[in-house]
């Protein structure tokens, strides 16, 4: 592979923002490109040289075609986060009216302890001062 | 066809494209530049962005495949993409007609 190539492909790689597995594809892609578009004109008597530099300039820039596919990459991404945040949005929604609704019908929860009996208390107070 | 012109109708010209028959990217490119008498100047390497775009959104599907002996990247229309492409058409048709009207009145 030539420098011009290789400068070529590897700034789109630099470019681009998004799962790995996308990324190797659109640049297999592109480069699988490159190759059809050499041949092309080697085919009308291209000499090689000129060939990938037409096939390249053809193309377009690599920081272009990054941006474009990475801008693309995160609307989506930002597009599915939306759709879950919505759908937790929904189903809490549903949930909180059912959880009250559950609340306010069970019985109060008694407790076994006794209350303090502050009265009880008191007297024994009194009756330890009047001892003294 | 100035590049934003053509850049808005990218969508609807690659799905036109892949209407008759499956194509990797470069193919697609050359079908359109075949077809159009060369007419577009744009990046070609815009296109593969867009495609990706619409496989994403349901309106194509994509395969590895073995075409003259190299691994290619093909893409199809789906359902969906042939209803989109025969919805679009139409808006282009009916916008067309628009400007065609203006144009030719008095």
């Amino acid at each position: 592979m030539s420098q011009q190539r290789q400068a070529w492909i590897e700034a789109l790689g630099d470019s681009l923002r998004g799962p790995r597995r996308a990324r190797q594809r659109l640049i297999h892609e592109l480069d699988a490109h490159i190759d059809d578009a050499i041949a092309a004109e080697l085919a009308n008597g291209v000499a090689r040289e000129q060939a990938e530099a037409a096939a390249l300039a053809r193309l377009g820039t690599a920081t272009e075609v990054g941006h474009r596919w990475s801008s693309d990459v995160s609307a989506r991404q930002w597009t599915a986060r939306a759709r879950v945040l919505a759908f937790g949005l929904v189903i809490a929604a549903f949930a909180a009216p059912v959880g009250l609704a559950q609340r306010s019908t069970q019985k109060p929860v008694r407790h076994n302890r006794q209350p303090i009996r502050q009265s009880h208390i008191l007297r024994q107070v009194e009756r330890t001062n009047q001892q003294r | 066809m100035a590049r934003d012109a053509f850049a808005g109708h990218l969508d609807l010209l690659l799905l036109a494209a892949l209407r008759s028959e499956a194509r990797h990217g470069y193919a697609v490119i050359e079908h359109m530049r075949r077809t159009s008498g060369g007419r577009f100047d744009y990046p070609e390497g815009t296109v593969y962005p867009a495609l990706h775009r619409l496989e994403a959104d349901g309106l194509l599907r994509s395969r590895w495949s073995e075409v003259d002996g190299r691994r290619r990247r093909v893409y199809e229309l789906t359902a969906k993409g042939r209803r989109a492409l025969d919805g679009r058409r139409r808006e282009w048709e009916l916008f067309s007609q628009g400007i065609r009207s203006v144009l030719e009145g008095t």
